[in-house]
């Protein structure tokens, strides 16, 4: 049996055989370096995770006995549970999509092959699919394991629904990038795909925190609606089909079997009705040229001058023209939000909104410094030039300092003239916090890929969890100013973390002479 | 040590340089004069590449010294720097911006004027048949345009030594022509040039006089001529002969027999050197 099985994952120019391909490739887009290490200590975590939820059902099973029944709404519970799950890995597959059909650059090689662009597509988006799930499916199949020993046979559906998630997600996830790709042409959509990708991972935070922006009434009116929703015959009633997807999860066979089929109808017609346009679109997101305006063969062109003005003005524009960035920057801006619509409000605990502010916009230029000075694309072409690389490393880190703190500007100004205080903490920190993550980049300069932005920790843990311990003592400095200043103590020491074991660790690079 | 002067665009002496304790160059010594073509040729991970990072400034070299029109590349690399250009053999552009951005960015790097750089720019565009896509990203560029328009960052700040690392990879027959004879004005006006190719034709028909590496060191130095008659010598048959093409003479110096009987002798290298 398995010697068959090996036989059809290993017979050359199969499907099976592509989507063994698919995911090895999606594996490895997990991160190559350390593999081993990482896969033991996931293995371990795994483990811990089991004993976990075997105790858990321990204790459930405890409770049951002791008369203690299931807390109201269970059901409503789970089933929100699987919709905020399911915005996590649809977020997680429009990311892998934008990978996958605009980036990977493979897709020449496979649609010029005799394999059927369907079945192209097909695995491609199962790969998707596949790579979106992962993570959630490590933390779900321990209730499955557990339930099984325990006799808990119907959780055993946890395997099937699982499946069927990463079919759903894969399955909106293609159609929403080749529906952006048919209304915005592919060179626009692998932007949009993952600005919609950041909206949606946020989707459910910013939905939870809009309930701090409603007045009293009509919180408690919404309260009231919901809770009348929920009533048997109501939208959110149990028996609603908004919850079948997180029932079939808890073993409950009916609104299993109808989620799988329905998520396999749901992928089956995405890859009939779309892969005409992957076709299309994968070759214009090759072949077509970008934005482009035809110039005059007598036109006269206009240099800026200076060098550090023209240093910037690249970092910058190579900023705002990557997509990736954007969308980081904006899931970023977006945690922003409920916090500075706190901090207007004016609450008794906005004092934690400054240090948030400080931690987020730190944050952002620690991606936009490692973009700035790690991510140079041109690393010869800098490198022979006769600047000094201290200077270009300086600048990049001015670069990556200046644009974020023009997002917190118009905080800083609307403080100014309502709570000086606040927003004299909120500069001091804001600037000090920012220079302090670009110098954990200037000082230890390291070569990296612009396009592994997302997993940038996975190659220098070490600097980069410094580089965070660093950030989260800036927003102590800002808790501690905003009123409890003993915090300073332990505060300033961790500030100084980061740029201290840059300067050492980055200490044989600058010698050396590397750009980064 | 003889005392670099301005004549030497390059004079380079006991280089050595080891990745991970092997010998990417090994005791190397080279010199060419101002207003030279030179052609460096090698098999494979001969360390011509390293060879030239090392010129260029990009790595540092363990042993040996450096001059670039009498810079030292480590001591002064900054002065060094502002007389050379560097084209490596696959450049590395930012896709994200267009042509103009590009060259704009590049000659900031030397701190060229704006208007100066502007004209320039124009005029290399044109030249180097970019005009019409100036204002297009360089991610939608081809391997040529790419070639062209790194060649073209190059260019902009006049060096007077231009490393180039294959610089017609990827070029069609009309653009690999206009760079020849663009690189030949180039050497005429007094400027240098120091390049390495695997297309021994390139070599034959442009340089002047040609080094041989091979295992990091030079192997054989000298014209088009002096090279026939030092691989003949050296291997005793008919690669010496008048008619020998580079490509004989190449393979002859290259072939790992021929390599033993050259062997550590750098005299073999210079006595063709010294000939020349």
């Amino acid at each position: 049996m398995i010697t068959n099985v090996r036989a059809v994952f290993s017979k050359p120019g199969t499907s099976a055989w592509l989507l063994k391909h698919e995911l090895r490739l999606a594996l490895r887009s997990l991160g190559n370096k350390r593999a081993w290490a990482f896969a033991a200590f996931f293995g371990i975590v795994w483990l811990l995770l089991h004993a976990l939820v075997f105790f858990l059902f321990y204790a459930l099973s405890k409770a049951s006995d002791a008369g203690v029944s299931l807390p109201p709404y269970t059901m409503q519970i789970a089933g929100v549970m699987f919709w905020l799950l399911f915005t996590i890995v649809l977020s997680q597959t429009l990311a892998h999509a934008v990978e996958a059909f605009f980036s990977r650059g493979d897709l020449d090689l496979l649609l010029s092959s005799p394999l059927d662009a369907k079945v192209v597509l097909t695995i491609r988006a199962l790969g998707i699919g596949f790579a979106a799930i992962l993570f959630p499916a490590l933390i779900a199949l321990p209730f499955a394991h557990v339930g099984i020993i325990t006799g808990r046979f119907p959780l055993a559906s946890i395997y099937p629904s699982t499946v069927a998630l990463a079919l759903l997600a894969a399955a909106i996830g293609v159609w929403l990038t080749m529906l952006l790709v048919q209304l915005l042409g592919a060179r626009r959509a692998k932007t949009a795909t993952q600005v919609l990708g950041a909206l949606i991972g946020a989707g459910f935070f910013l939905s939870s925190q809009l309930q701090n922006l409603l007045s009293r009434d009509t919180r408690a009116a919404l309260s009231s609606w919901l809770l009348r929703e929920s009533e048997v015959g109501g939208m959110f009633a149990p028996e609603s089909i908004l919850w079948w997807p997180g029932r079939a999860f808890l073993g409950e066979w009916m609104p299993m079997l109808t989620f799988v089929v329905a998520t396999v109808i749901a992928f089956w017609l995405v890859v009939n009705l779309t892969y005409r346009r992957f076709v299309l679109s994968t070759q214009e997101s090759q072949t077509a040229p970008g934005p482009s305006q035809a110039l005059a063969g007598d036109a006269r062109i206009k240099f800026a001058s200076g060098t550090t003005w023209i240093l910037l003005r690249k970092e910058w524009k190579l900023i705002a023209r990557d997509p990736q960035v954007i969308s980081q920057t904006l899931l970023q801006m977006l945690y922003m939000m409920p916090m500075v619509f706190l901090g207007i409000s004016g609450k008794s605990f906005a004092s934690l909104v400054v240090p948030s502010v400080v931690f987020i916009v730190a944050m952002l230029v620690g991606n936009l410094a490692w973009l700035t000075v790690a991510a140079e694309d041109a690393p010869d072409l800098v490198g022979s030039s006769p600047l000094a690389l201290a200077r270009v490393r300086f600048t990049k880190g001015i670069a990556a300092v200046v644009p974020a703190l023009v997002l917190a500007s118009p905080l800083f100004f609307y403080w100014l003239f309502t709570k000086p205080w606040y927003a004299f903490v909120l500069a001091f920190c804001a600037i000090g916090a920012s220079i302090n993550s670009a110098a954990c980049h200037v000082l230890n300069p390291r070569k990296a890929n612009r396009r592994e932005l997302n997993k940038r920790g996975q190659a220098h843990p070490m600097s980069s969890i410094v580089e965070l311990f660093s950030t989260f003592g800036w927003a102590g400095i800002a808790y501690a100013m905003m009123g409890t200043w003993w915090v300073l103590l332990i505060a300033i020491p961790v500030a100084a973390v980061g740029p201290i074991f840059s300067y050492g660790a980055g200490y044989e690079a600058r010698r050396a002479g590397v750009i980064a | 040590m003889q005392t670099p002067d301005q004549n030497i665009a390059l004079h380079i002496e006991k280089l050595a340089k080891q990745f991970d304790g092997k010998y990417a160059v090994n005791n190397l010594d080279l010199e060419i004069k101002a207003g030279e073509f030179h052609a460096l040729l090698g098999p494979n991970g001969a360390g011509k590449t390293t060879t030239l990072r090392i010129v260029a400034g990009l790595v540092k070299p363990d042993l040996g010294s450096v001059h670039v029109l009498g810079h030292d590349i480590v001591t002064a690399p900054q002065a060094a720097k502002q007389l050379m250009a560097f084209l490596p053999d696959d450049p590395l552009l930012y896709g994200k911006l267009n042509a103009f951005e590009y060259l704009e960015f590049a000659a900031g790097l030397w701190a060229i004027d704006a208007d100066t750089a502007a004209n320039r720019a124009t005029d290399l565009l044109k030249w180097l048949d970019l005009w019409d896509k100036a204002n297009q990203r360089i991610e939608g560029y081809s391997r040529g345009m790419r070639q062209k328009l790194a060649l073209a960052g190059a260019l902009i700040h006049q060096p007077k030594l231009m490393i180039l690392d294959e610089p017609l990879t990827g070029l069609d027959a009309h653009a690999a022509r206009a760079v020849k004879d663009m690189l030949v004005d180039y050497v005429k006006q007094g400027n240098t040039i120091v390049l390495t190719t695997h297309i021994l034709e390139i070599a034959e028909r442009l340089a002047e006089r040609i080094s041989i590496i091979q295992r990091g060191k030079i192997v054989a130095q000298g014209t088009l001529d002096e090279l026939r008659e030092h691989a003949g010598r050296g291997a005793g048959q008919g690669a010496g002969a008048g008619g020998a093409t580079l490509e004989d003479v190449f393979l002859n110096l290259t072939d790992t027999t021929a390599d033993a009987s050259l062997g550590a002798s750098t005299g073999a290298a210079s006595s063709a050197s010294t000939s020349a």
